[in-house]
């Protein structure tokens, strides 16, 4: 009978039906763990889907989930977008009142870059090493634009390797911060930053943008939708477009891209040896990037009386806001009264700067 | 090797080069706009 012989259970694959287990796992984080839910979830949905046999959801110019993955992906249309709703929630505010914290999260970069070199020496393509390093920067959408651009073989593994990492930076940073501070410098209490006007942000995004893309041409897709998000905030005039940023857009990009990086992990493609690679430096990049920081803010403190508080370098990272959180509360675990989480935000969103601009240098070389 | 050795010195002196760049900018923008105007007074 021609129903049976077409049975998608009959080109079942014990490799497929690992997948199903790795999608399962997500799907039990997202829900139970609440791990990066917006993301896993769909993600997980999207590896199981992909591994029903016989399906074609993936299937180059007909498949539904492909043409997601490539007009979405592919195109660069939805990472950029993301930025914009990313521009929308942010308030650089912390950053402009202490400016020298942006080059912690300069320092956190170097994790990508050590990253980038081991995984060459390892045997990686130059291209794959540098989509393997970026997941240092914590930054999911810079980390899928880029390997989207680079090796898109490894798009799957290494988003999952990040927003993975991103979900767990409670458990990864605090004890490399612990490990790398004195008691005496978790208690230091940073100086409250000036006040900044609202002339100021919103000049900023207008003055970041036309500065990072004169410099590194390449990051202008997501550096120009993050600044225009913001400048949509700080402007005030139009309230509209900035709600819709921040949220209803945010969300169905969300969804699109959730399902499609999920679909891109098929049996075929994921269960490779070298995926083992990559989740092991990805987690080596975050942890020296999670260290830099630390270790510049201490090198800093070497030159001026107006301390910081090197746990607050941790933070250069992105993972925003959840690497500022960690910083707080360890932080607080020193000393109670001890609020760090305005002065974290500021490296926080200079990293997912300087990832822009790591990925943006890695694209204008390579690509 | 070489490529990637050029691409290492130029990531990272790129990225402290552009974050630099932009601590400037942030400077010259408080001294553009870093004070409120004053109130007009009725």
């Amino acid at each position: 009978m021609v129903f049976f012989e077409n049975m998608g259970l009959l080109a079942l694959t014990p490799g497929m039906v690992f997948m199903w287990v790795i999608g399962l796992v997500l799907i039990y984080l997202a829900i139970t763990k609440k791990y990066e839910p917006l993301l896993l979830l769909p993600i997980g949905f999207g590896i199981l889907i992909t591994n029903l046999p016989l399906s074609s959801l993936m299937a180059p110019g007909e498949g539904l989930i492909w043409r997601f993955y490539h007009y979405g992906i592919e195109w660069e249309v939805i990472p950029p977008l993301i930025f914009l709703g990313l521009g929308a929630l942010t308030d650089f505010g912390a950053l402009l009142a202490q400016p020298r914290l942006i080059f912690l999260g300069a320092a956190a970069q170097v994790g990508v870059y050590v990253t980038f070199f081991i995984a060459y020496s390892m045997g990686f393509s130059l291209e794959e090493a540098a989509t393997i390093g970026i997941i240092g920067g914590a930054d999911g959408p810079t980390t899928i634009y880029l390997a989207a651009k680079l090796a898109p073989h490894l798009l799957g593994a290494c988003a999952v390797a990040a927003y993975s990492y991103m979900a767990l930076v409670p458990l990864i940073m605090p004890p490399i911060m612990k490990l790398l501070t004195t008691d005496a410098e978790r208690k230091i209490r940073m100086k409250k930053g000036r006040k900044v006007t609202a002339r100021e942000k919103v000049f900023f995004p207008i003055i970041a943008a036309m500065v990072i893309i004169l410099l590194v041409p390449a990051s202008a897709p997501l550096i120009a939708m993050f600044m225009m998000g913001n400048l949509f905030r700080e402007s005030k005039v139009v309230e509209r477009l900035n709600e819709t940023s921040q949220n209803s857009l945010m969300n169905i990009v969300t969804i699109f891209l959730g399902v499609s990086i999920g679909a891109t992990m098929s049996a075929d493609v994921f269960l490779r040896k070298e995926v083992i690679f990559i989740f092991f430096l990805g987690l080596f990049a975050f942890m020296i990037s999670t260290a830099s920081g630390i270790m510049l803010a201490k090198f800093m403190n070497l030159f001026t009386s107006n301390k910081i508080n090197p746990l607050v370098g941790a933070a250069g990272v992105s993972a925003v806001p959840m690497a500022a959180r960690v910083v707080q509360k360890v932080g607080a675990e020193a000393d109670k009264g001890n609020y760090l989480l305005m002065f974290a935000m500021g490296p926080n969103i200079a990293g997912v700067i300087g990832t822009v601009i790591a990925a943006g240098i890695f694209i204008s070389i390579l690509k | 090797m070489q490529a990637a050795i050029e691409i290492f010195i130029n990531g990272i002196s790129g990225v402290f080069i552009g974050l630099t760049v932009l601590y400037a900018a942030i400077k010259i923008n408080k001294l553009i706009a870093g004070r409120e105007p004053d109130k007009e007074k009725p």
